[in-house]
């Protein structure tokens, strides 16, 4: 009987993790040059800790999960792929934000909200430099979202008013 | 029964004029979607939701928030280093179903072509589209939802696209017409 219960948790529990990157994350991650990220709460609440400010801290301290997926090369999803994403994303909440196209760059933004909070946000990405699939979980509220990039708006922008490259926080590697 | 029959087909006839007309202008974006030398840039009515919903103390926000809460979406198709721009602007000008849009503005100046269209019903625009051409670039944009005329020049600082700074000459149009009256 227990071997039973702990066959029906295990498949939902799978299946409830594929669920979220609809299955893009799942089929293409053991991919030749994917390079897979999965980064849980506990890593980024480690992480935050060594962000200097505060409301940035407090951003990153309200990530629930994210996921990387990266192609050097081109990308490896077919348009088909692309189709049954779109179409399993939005009959699980998520909104089309934004979509642009510039030469054979492509970037499609989604969106899971209620209210003034994004409880999600799945940016999917292509260019000859490199594809792929970022997804991140959590509660952020909009007013959060806009401080930070009315704050890094204003600190990448030099006296001439030309935009520099914003200071990334220190975060230490650890090799085996 | 047939009158029944006959204003159904009516019926059925109308919608189906007016999406065909609708389609036009959708059928050109599309065209150009996949085109490299283009720039193709949607923005969903949700983005422009969520963005209502900040609140700051900036003031510029303020008045931009009460123009973006009643947007319902944003589609652009910018080329800028091409070499029959003006030859795109005439193409994309016949597709224009001029009995379904009004004009609002035109400018011609040397090679530099402009049309404003907005789409109304009633008192309410529901639709903004600007053609810009140039030999060497091409714009069309097309706002849609509930539109302001005096409120929407505002948004040409926001958008940080070719050819969204035409819509200040909309504000400029409001204030000739306020002072000829």
């Amino acid at each position: 009987m227990k071997t039973f219960q702990f066959f029906i948790a295990f498949f939902l529990t799978v299946n409830v993790l594929q669920a979220q990157d609809f299955g893009l994350y799942w089929k293409y991650k053991d991919y030749d040059g994917a390079i897979a990220v999965s980064v849980p709460r506990w890593a980024t609440f480690v992480g935050s800790a060594f962000i200097g400010e505060k409301a940035d801290r407090k951003l990153v301290r309200k990530i629930r999960k994210a996921r990387v997926l990266f192609f050097e090369d081109e990308s490896p999803f077919t348009q088909r792929d692309l189709k049954k994403f779109v179409r399993k994303s939005k009959r699980r909440g998520l909104d089309e934000l934004v979509t642009v196209r510039s030469g054979k760059t492509h970037v499609r933004i989604l969106a899971k909200s209620r209210n003034s909070t994004i409880k999600k946000i799945v940016v999917l990405f292509s260019s000859p430099d490199g594809a792929g699939l970022v997804t991140v979980k959590g509660k952020f509220r909009l007013d959060e979202i806009n401080r930070v990039i009315e704050k890094s708006s204003k600190e990448g922008k030099k006296k001439d008013g030309n935009p520099t490259i914003p200071n990334l926080p220190k975060v230490p590697v650890i090799r085996a | 029964m047939k009158q029944l029959i006959f204003s159904l087909l009516l019926l059925f006839a109308g919608a189906f004029s007016a999406s065909a007309q609708n389609d036009a202008i959708t059928r050109f974006f599309d065209q150009y979607a996949e085109d490299e030398r283009f720039t193709v840039v949607y923005i969903a009515p949700k983005l422009f939701q969520l963005a209502a919903k900040i609140e700051t103390d900036d003031e510029d926000w303020n008045n931009i928030r009460e123009v973006v809460k009643d947007l319902g979406g944003l589609r652009v198709l910018v080329a800028d280093s091409i070499s029959d721009g003006v030859a795109l602007y005439k193409s994309a000008l016949s597709k224009v179903p001029t009995n379904e849009y009004s004009e609002l503005l035109t400018v011609r100046d040397k090679d530099e072509h402009v049309r404003i269209w907005t789409k109304d019903s009633g008192n309410i625009i529901e639709e903004l589209l600007l053609l810009v051409g140039k030999p060497d670039e091409f714009v069309l944009l097309s706002f849609t939802g509930k539109i302001d005329l005096d409120k929407i020049s505002s948004l040409a600082k926001v958008l940080d696209v070719k050819g969204a700074d035409q819509l200040e000459k909309i504000k400029t149009t409001e204030k000739e017409k306020v002072n000829k009256n």
